[in-house]
């Protein structure tokens, strides 16, 4: 087959129709994701760039203390992060390697870029785009530096964007198949990946309550009557539901409190209370301000060329679609975006960006990633309208060009950003300060990593910046921290029977994100002169200090 | 009068009244030679004439006038001198007697010496002349005549002759009473002692699923032995041909010639939706059709399908049959009904919709071939075979959740449960249709409890008490999948309730019910019949259990013994483990990837499941003969290749 017939025959795969369930190029779609999400892993983890969100290292060792730790168990999970992307973690957090390293979270990021992908095609297969516009809108999605940087840690984002298109996807399928699709369709192609999001973040509740909308909307537009459209609702939400019944009860059951990561003392409000009282959070019934810090965050983390294509887009589809059922299925993407705007302007979301009042330093700006599908979609939209539609499309030649200039244009996009991603990508900025705000505390971890000849560690790694675990690369079963519950506090009575190690702030911290946030162990032991007696501080970098029990037979 | 000159041949007659071509005749020919049959069936089978002008001409042939059995019925006292199974053998029935000794006997098959030999064994003194009539005439006028016989045969028989085979006097007095007990003693646990109760039930619920599962998994994973014994014995066979100078291998199947005639029953009610697909499906099927004896099983009732049935215009080799109105109203019954009219050696149950795989009935003859010979010339001592099951995929498996966990279901029924039940000698329960049974063995044991919902299974295990077998054959039947929640949720109840009536009647005297089949009948009856619909009774139990272990037990502030706890959550995520692996993959053989993924919704399937069985435990105890019917055609035309 010569070349030009082997890009047509692609190009023919691409923009087949769907056929069923079926829709071709699916498995090429996700492989290329994921291949794109593995090649970024192995640069991220070469560089070590994958443990510069304090997060990312935060998220794999919950994963692994499940049931690596002195008292595994699902206790371990939350209370402020919903769990699924823990659970997902566990398998591949097992090897200590793909935990130390971070490669176990770069398969799981790698896997939901190539999901994200494989839901973004099929939706806009299933919205009647032509090749052009599914390759347009694959290219604004895997063209995204920010996401792809974000695929490459073990942070939530990956999960949650891979859920929300997999869910539009799922909607998709049954509002525009060929016959009228059952609620066991929904439930199973809309309401799991759903409920996989609702357990990943809290934007994805949002979606239940959009979805349903659209649901409903779509069934009474069909003529099938309010209660067909009910039975259709019940099957969209039901699993979510239960997900979200389940995180109710598992707060119950293990807080006596079923909101406990709404009020908790590792909950967002914990957090929020920090910034209110240093006066950093002037979104907080300010709707104006919320909206400016959101689309500054949008402005540098979507791109110029991006916001372009989606604005047009938007505006194009509104001309075109007005408010038919496809448009509302695209409008769907822009749910979390609206979600975010809320909790902004609610209180329940910090994000710092040039935009903030005051301005500080970049933090939580990746949330509005979950935005790139939507602008991928109405990207899409405009360069491969709908045969359906009645407006005339580009034709000739100028179609023939479409795809190149875009090409052109996300390439001189991708390489304006990467000659100074820590300035122009604000994700990435966030990546550089945790780098520059954890390099003491990382170049401690590798010592104790490297230097570490047995015995139990004393460390309270929830503590600022001593989510470090991963770092020094022993198992979580050595640890008393405060995962450990009561065997913590007795290790912090009497430190010289349990640990052989402490490893804590050589003095306690004065400004923390959250009250939880104090180092337990520097408050109890800083002070202590036997404490001093009985161990030598062998390694110090910064505030971080590791110290080691004085054992008979130890060089003094 | 008797044949006194040599007649001239039907073939020559009827080319010569102008009725056919003599390329017909010779078409027609050619097909007797290579299908076998009459050269009339051949040429009405291919529509060249019609049965009243073939019968014409026989008439003319035979120089016996046509008769109308219709019009001119058999005088009563005269037919009834006749079983009505002699007379659809036989083919004549005495029509017309006088008191001088006449008699007239009405024929479908030429009047030779040889039936008039047989007319005098019936009636020693008469003098007899003959007329003639149609095959379908002298069928209608035994039916109109017999009527009463053949109701009581489809519907009382079994429960008169063989009261303790039949469901129709419900559970006894002690099995009625067992599940109260039970109950009451829960209620009194918990009363008096709460926690001791809780577990116990815990325990209980935990031992019949895993039982349930226990059984359905190794019987999964005995199928590949089956393939590899059936190598082996392949292997043994050869060598014993060579031994004794024969072909190394048995040549399966029978010319077309020597098929013998096999009646496919096709019960149908309220379906004049799906009734004409019925000649396109049977249509498909590579048999002779001069061979086929297609009994169309309608209810008298049913006006709708009865109207539908008769304008499709069926081929020749379809015959409708109306069963009068009686209690119960039953698919058995139906099916006992027009057993009495089978002319087959083997009959099948095949439903309306239903796509049977073209080869299934060659299979099916081969099947009972091969057992003739393992049992006369081999050496085995194997039961006698009663009936073969093919397996049951579903045309419309991918149509919507429902009907892709159906699938998923019954490909590991079909496809890894039975061929390894088959391997263990366990008796098999059949499935509701393409169940081909040997005619004489099916009467034998007395055909189908009309009073059993689930006729198949409970007559899969009569067979075994009986000293026969049934087996499985590798034919498929492409089936419709109940694609609705309400109909799959009556269908289900009528099928546990059925499976707790079958255990309830063959446990009326455990003993010797166990004497007779031995222990794999046992081991078929309680890992099956029994433990199914009980572990779906129990499994809100286990999953109610399991997860409010999963978010913890102190929630509910239900403390559990420590070991009580693990086993109960190690059994339950071991056992559904088992469950949907074990599904997934046959599921996935059987169809493909896309449909036995759904195998990880098993448990929510199962929760569909415990509450049919619930609904039939109820109906068991208020009502046990009520039958739910299946509604078919619910998908409409949809159809997919996903079981081809």
């Amino acid at each position: 087959m010569r070349p030009a017939q082997a890009v047509w025959s692609v190009w023919g795969v691409l923009g087949a129709p769907p056929v069923g369930r079926r829709v071709r190029g699916s498995v090429w779609v996700f492989v290329l994701g994921a291949v794109i999400g593995a090649a970024a892993s192995v640069y991220a983890v070469r560089a070590g760039i994958n443990f510069d969100y304090g997060d990312s290292m935060a998220h794999l060792t919950i994963a692994r203390r499940i049931f690596d730790n002195k008292a595994p168990g699902l206790q371990q999970l939350g209370t402020v992060w919903l769990p699924l992307p823990h659970l997902l973690l566990i398998p591949l957090s097992a090897d200590l390697w793909m935990w130390h390293t971070g490669a176990g979270a770069c398969v799981l990021g790698s896997v939901c870029l190539g999901a994200a992908a494989t839901g973004l095609f099929r939706s806009m297969a299933r919205l009647g785009y032509s090749a052009t516009g599914r390759v347009v809108g694959l290219g604004i999605l895997l063209s995204n530096v920010s996401l792809i940087y974000a695929c490459t840690m073990a942070l939530t984002e990956p999960v949650l964007i891979a859920s929300i298109v997999c869910t539009i996807a799922g909607l998709a399928g049954w509002a525009f198949a060929d016959r009228p699709l059952s609620g066991g369709e929904l439930a199973v192609f809309a309401g799991i990946p759903l409920a996989a999001g609702v357990l990943s973040r809290y934007e994805a509740w949002a979606l239940v309550v959009s979805g349903s909308v659209f649901v409903a909307v779509v069934a009474l537009r069909r003529g099938e009557g309010w209660r067909r459209a009910l039975a259709y609702v019940f099957s969209y939400a039901v699993v979510p539901a239960a997900g979200i019944i389940w995180w109710l009860a598992y707060n119950m059951a293990w807080y006596r409190n079923p909101l406990e990561f709404l009020t908790g003392p590792y909950s967002a409000a914990a957090f929020t209370e920090v910034f209110i009282q240093q006066g950093q959070l002037t979104t907080k019934g300010n709707p104006g301000q919320s909206f400016r810090v959101l689309c500054e965050a949008i402005w540098q983390t979507a791109g110029l060329v991006t916001l372009l294509l989606a604005a047009v887009g938007l505006a194009l589809m509104t001309l075109q679609w007005g408010l038919s059922n496809r448009a509302l299925l695209v409008w769907l993407g822009g749910t979390s975006s609206a979600f975010l705007l809320f909790s902004l302007t609610t209180g329940q979301h910090i994000m710092v960006n040039n935009a903030s009042l005051p301005p500080g330093l970049a933090y939580n700006n990746r949330y509005v990633l979950s935005a790139i599908p939507w602008f991928a979609l109405l990207g899409g939209y405009l360069t491969g309208t709908c045969r359906a539609s009645a407006a005339p499309r580009p034709a000739g030649a100028l179609n023939v060009l479409v795809v190149p200039v875009v090409a052109v244009l996300l390439a001189v996009q991708v390489d304006w950003w990467m000659k100074d991603p820590y300035d122009r990508l604000t994700v990435i900025t966030e990546g550089d300060n945790g780098h520059t705000a954890f390099r003491e505390v990382k170049k401690a971890a590798r010592w104790l990593g490297t230097h570490y000849d047995g015995g139990s560690i004393l460390m309270d790694e929830s503590s600022d910046k001593l989510a470090v675990a991963p770092v020094i690369g022993l198992p979580l079963s050595d640890y008393y921290n405060r995962a450990t519950g009561g065997l913590f506090d007795q290790a912090l009575e009497n430190p010289a029977t349990h640990a052989r190690w402490v490893f804590m702030h050589v003095k306690q911290i004065k400004y923390t994100s959250t009250q939880s946030a104090t180092d337990h162990v520097t408050a109890v032991l800083a002070g202590d002169p036997q404490f001093h007696a009985r161990y030598a501080l062998v390694y110090r970098a910064g505030n971080f200090g590791i110290y080691r029990r004085i054992d008979p037979g130890d060089p003094q | 009068m008797t044949v006194t000159k040599a007649p001239m041949r039907i073939g020559d007659l009827l080319v010569q009244r102008g009725l056919v071509t003599p390329e017909q005749v010779e078409a027609a020919l050619e097909r007797q030679r290579h299908d076998g049959g009459t050269l009339g069936q051949q040429l009405v089978l291919s529509g060249a004439i019609s049965r009243l002008q073939l019968y014409r001409a026989l008439a003319e042939q035979w120089d016996a006038q046509l008769v109308d059995l219709i019009k001119d019925p058999p005088q009563r006292e005269l037919i009834g001198r006749q079983p009505y199974h002699d007379v659809l053998n036989q083919g004549w029935v005495a029509w017309r007697g006088s008191s001088h000794g006449r008699l007239e006997v009405a024929t479908t098959v030429p009047p030779t010496g040889a039936v008039l030999d047989d007319v005098r064994r019936h009636f020693p003194k008469a003098e007899v002349s003959f007329v003639t009539t149609t095959d379908w005439d002298l069928w209608r006028a035994v039916e109109a005549s017999h009527r009463r016989e053949l109701l009581y045969e489809s519907q009382d028989k079994l429960s008169v002759d063989d009261p303790g085979a039949s469901a129709r006097s419900g559970l006894t007095v002690w099995q009625n009473l067992g599940p109260l007990t039970v109950l009451v003693l829960v209620l009194v646990g918990v009363i008096l002692a709460p926690t001791t109760a809780l577990a116990s039930i815990l325990v209980g619920a935990n031992l019949v699923f895993l039982l349930s599962i226990a059984f359905k998994t190794v019987s999964g994973i005995l199928a590949p032995l089956r393939a590899y014994r059936r190598q082996r014995n392949q292997l043994l066979e050869m060598q014993e041909r060579r031994r004794r100078g024969l072909a190394p291998l048995w040549l399966r199947g029978r010319p077309d010639g020597s098929l013998p005639i096999f009646t496919i029953l096709m019960p149908v009610f309220h379906e004049a939706n799906i009734v004409e697909k019925l000649v396109a499906n049977i249509g498909a099927l590579d048999y002779p059709k001069s061979k086929l004896d297609v009994l169309l099983l309608l209810e008298e009732s049913d006006e709708e399908t009865i109207a539908a049935a008769k304008a499709m215009n069926p081929p020749a080799y379809v015959r409708l049959v109306v069963v009068p109105p009686g209690q119960p109203q039953t698919k058995p019954r139906a099916c006992n009904y027009g057993l009495a009219f089978a002319r087959g050696d083997f009959v099948v149950i095949y439903d309306a919709e239903d796509q049977p795989h073209p080869d299934q009935l060659r299979k099916a003859v081969e099947a009972f071939d091969r057992d003739e010979i393992e049992r006369t010339q081999l050496g085995s001592r194997q039961q006698p075979l009663a009936c073969v099951q093919a397996s049951l995929a579903y045309f419309n498996a991918d149509y919507n959740v429902l009907t892709r966990m159906f699938a998923v279901e019954y490909a590991h029924w079909f496809e890894a449960m039975l061929p390894g039940m088959d391997n263990s000698r366990i008796p098999i329960p059949l499935g509701g249709t393409s169940n081909h049974f040997h005619t004489g063995r099916l009467r034998e044991l007395g055909a189908w409890d009309p009073w059993n919902v689930t006729e198949d299974a409970d007559l899969g295990l009569r067979a075994s008490v009986r000293g026969y077998r049934a087996s499985v054959i590798d034919s498929s039947t492409g089936e419709e999948a109940t694609a609705e929640t309400r109909a799959w949720i009556r269908q289900r109840t009528r099928w546990i309730k059925g499976y707790i009536v079958t255990s309830a009647v063959n446990t009326r005297h455990p003993v010797r019910f166990a004497r007779r089949v031995g222990l794999r009948g046992v081991i078929g009856m309680v890992g099956l019949i029994m433990a199914t619909p009980l572990a779906f009774l129990v499994y809100p139990v286990s999953l109610g259990f399991t997860a409010l272990t999963y978010v913890g037990v102190q929630f509910v502030g239900l403390y559990l013994p420590h070991i009580v706890e693990l086993i109960g959550f190690t059994t339950f995520l071991f056992g559904n483990a088992c469950m949907i692996i074990s599904a997934g993959i046959a599921a996935t053989w059987r169809y493909n990837w896309r449909i036995g993924i759904f195998a990880i919704f098993c448990n929510v399937y199962w929760l569909l499941h415990s509450y049919a069985a619930w609904r039939a435990l109820f109906q068991v105890l208020k009502d046990p003969h009520t039958w739910e019917k299946t509604p078919h055609g619910l998908t409409k035309q949809y159809e997919s290749t996903v079981h081809v």
